[in-house]
């Protein structure tokens, strides 16, 4: 057995880190979701359909594997639910997540009908506000795990009609992207009504928003108002930090994400696709870094490819001027061998101490 | 949670025990090999068919869960059915985690006296097996030398349904096959003291079918323990220091006889299951360390909170033992137990285990 690499408690190094303040080592940060459950021996769903079990499990997996930010709730899929569609729980040998169903607007006509959810009562809302219940019982930083502006938009209507009402309809597109952002406002207030402002700090997924999909022009001008739009305005609320998780290949909208207030300091997670080095300098100054190991090379690669990509990365990462968490570039697949996600742990007890 | 920090390497911790001294804490080992491959993204399959595999697997699996290294092998004469020119198939599925008897050699008695002894460095996996040994021997680890007893490799050859019958009706039949399976074994562990030396070598052994599940403590003392005494007097000739036996089952009836004969050299490291409570094993065998005894089957299908507890237990029974403690699994970790479950041990020798 080995003492953990460093004298400061999770929770300490936590809030020391978001306070501005030195911390001992680099924070172990998780996006692990359906890992956690199969790593208890229980079905994926549960992590998504039973909030208390999802919070006990992932809070069991991640002091085994010695995280230092506490359980969360949430999907990439969402608003495809709460906006009146149908997910699919994830069943059978390679879903790792709830996948869309049934969208809510199949056609042009539908977004006319489209009214903002009841953040008390739709979707998968209440069984997140019981789990919230439960970061806050736990004293762990109150999450609401939604996508953002246009990943919501994009779970609403299906992202091929988005991408194509922004080329031809594009009043349609901005008609969906203001119901999303209107929605992230309403549900981030009624957390921050429930808990207090200061507790909660939102995450916001923006797969959708990647260059794969969509131009860095298109960012610009359907993406970046909405996102600036809502970050001032939940951080009117009180609220004091935010993190947004610029999923995927984003490294042509990177300037744009610098110009999203995000509190002080916020927090960007980033995908393997982005240097850690140029996260830093497009947005490091105002936000704690956080990623970025590949997730494939986590479920497939050598463990010494692993350890290497950790290392590189807690190199880049520890100049950060607000700080490093080293985590996984998107969610560990479910499937991922217990021995890579130690090997992470391990580059961080033999490389992240910032004493040496 | 932190864990402290070891005082001891592993080495010296097996070492103090060997020595009658106390060690930091109470080492924590597992007999695990399906479990170790699957840990590291590889097959059960492999952890019988690739020797490189396997003994990466075991390291890093070791390292991962703090396990001290006893015992570590690749089971060779593990089946005396394969050995003898039977036929076995490697588990395949979700949940097989050992080789499986197809054909065994003997099918009736007549086969008995046309059965030829088997190569020593070429039958079965002998060779992968050997392999393995290598390995340990470069890292410069224990070189685990298992078999099973002379009674149960004897019951494999003929399959123990025919074996047990022949204890009642044809003794002769069995006297044959167990004279046949103390050879081979002895002739392998021959080539094992050729190649590392005596003093390199851990010989392990388990006993299975000589569990009261199976047989009566009469039928213990007239077929197998003989055998017992034979294997310690050969074992000691050739100048192997240090044995490890798992008494596999319930055994609670053997106790005694086995206590009565103990013809292994003391200390030696006795493993129980956890039908044998660990106070009356110490009890039983003072002079011994004891290993043990979390039920496989609660591992497996348990939470952590069942597996922590029992492991607290028997750490608390253990932990005074006169001969010294080693917190293990009962018997073979099942491949599909949650991971969690088996870090339930290792908490729990880290919460309760140290001796200061």
């Amino acid at each position: 057995m080995t003492r953990e690499h460093g004298e400061m408690t999770k929770k300490e190094r936590i809030e020391w880190i978001l306070a501005g303040k030195p911390v001992d080592r680099v924070p172990f940060f998780p996006f692990l979701l359906g890992f956690c459950a199969k790593n208890l021996g229980l079905p994926i769903s549960t992590i998504y359909n039973d909030p208390g079990k999802s919070f006990d499990i992932q809070l069991k997996t991640m002091e085994q594997y010695g995280f230092d930010w506490g359980p969360i709730y949430g999907y990439a899929s969402y608003g495809t639910w709460e906006f009146g569609g149908e997910i699919e729980m994830p069943s059978g040998e390679y879903q790792q997540a709830p996948s869309h169903k049934i969208f809510p607007v199949k056609s042009e006509e539908d977004v006319e009908g489209l009214r903002l959810p009841d953040v008390r009562t739709a979707g998968c809302i209440p069984l997140a506000m019981e789990f919230s219940k439960l970061q806050d019982k736990f004293e762990i930083p109150v999450s609401v795990v939604l996508g953002g502006n246009f990943t919501i938009a994009g779970n609403i209507c299906a992202v091929e009609k988005l991408c194509r009402w922004m080329l031809k309809k594009p009043e349609i597109a901005h008609k969906v992207l203001k119901l999303a952002t209107d929605h992230i406002l309403d549900i981030v207030g009624y957390w921050a009504e429930t808990f207090g402002p200061e507790r909660v700090i939102p995450q916001f997924w923006e797969p959708l928003a990647s260059n794969l999909i969509i131009s860095p022009k298109q960012f610009e001008n359907f993406v970046l108002p909405y996102l600036i739009e809502s970050s001032e305005k939940i951080l009117a609320m009180g609220v004091r930090h935010i993190l947004y998780h610029i999923c995927g290949e984003q490294n042509d909208n990177l300037e744009a994400w610098a110009k999203v207030p995000t509190g002080d300091p916020g927090l960007c997670s980033f995908g393997e696709e982005i240097d850690i080095v140029r996260a830093i300098e497009v947005l490091g100054d105002k936000n704690i870094i956080i990623g970025n190991i590949d997730p494939r090379v986590i479920l497939t690669g050598k463990p010494e490819e692993i350890y290497a990509l950790c290392k590189e990365a807690i190199e880049k990462g520890k100049k950060a001027p607000r700080g490093f968490m080293l985590s996984s570039g998107c969610e560990v697949s479910p499937e991922t061998p217990g021995y890579h996600v130690y090997v992470m742990q391990k580059a961080l007890q033999d490389f992240g101490s910032y004493n040496v | 949670m932190q864990f402290r920090q070891d005082r001891m390497t592993s080495l010296e911790r097996i070492d103090a025990l060997f020595n009658y001294q106390r060690p930091d804490r109470i080492p924590v080992g597992a007999m695990s090999t399906g479990f170790n491959t699957k840990n590291a993204g590889f097959t059960v399959a492999d952890a019988y068919e690739d020797p490189d595999k396997s003994f990466k697997a075991m390291m890093w699996t070791t390292q991962q869960y703090g396990w001290d290294p006893i015992p570590q092998y690749a089971g060779h004469t593990v089946l005396g059915a394969w050995d003898f020119g039977g036929e076995v198939r490697m588990p395949q599925g979700e949940y097989e985690g050992a080789l499986v008897v197809t054909s065994c050699p003997v099918k009736d008695e007549s086969d008995i006296d046309s059965l030829e002894m088997p190569d020593p460095k070429k039958a079965g996996r002998i060779p992968r097996a050997m392999r393995f040994s290598e390995l340990q021997a470069a890292h410069d680890i224990p070189v685990f030398f298992f078999s099973r007893s002379p009674f149960t490799m004897a019951a494999n050859i003929s399959g123990i349904d025919q074996f047990l019958r022949w204890t009642m009706k044809n003794p002769e039949a069995c006297e044959k096959l167990l004279r046949l399976s103390i050879d081979h074994i002895f002739n392998v562990l021959e080539y094992w003291v050729e190649s590392f030396g005596p003093d390199k070598i851990f010989a392990w052994m388990s006993s299975p079918s000589e569990s009261n599940q199976l047989i009566s403590p009469r039928t213990l003392k007239k077929f197998a323990l003989p055998y017992h005494v034979e294997y310690h007097e050969r074992l000691e000739k050739l100048g192997i220091e240090r044995f490890g036996f798992h008494i596999c089952g319930d055994q609670n009836l053997n106790l005694s006889l086995l206590a009565e004969a103990s013809p292994w050299k003391h200390p030696s490291v006795l493993s129980f299951g956890h039908e044998v409570d660990i106070k009356t094993a110490a009890e039983h065998f003072p002079k011994d360390i004891i290993y043990g005894n979390i039920e496989p089957t609660i591992i497996q299908t348990g939470t952590p909170e069942q597996v922590y507890e029992l492991s607290r237990d028997a750490v608390e029974k253990g932990k005074n033992a006169p001969g010294g403690f080693i917190l293990g699994p009962g018997c073979g970790l099942p491949v599909m137990a949650p991971p969690v479950n088996v870090w339930a041990m290792t908490k729990a020798a880290n919460d309760f285990g140290w001796y200061d």
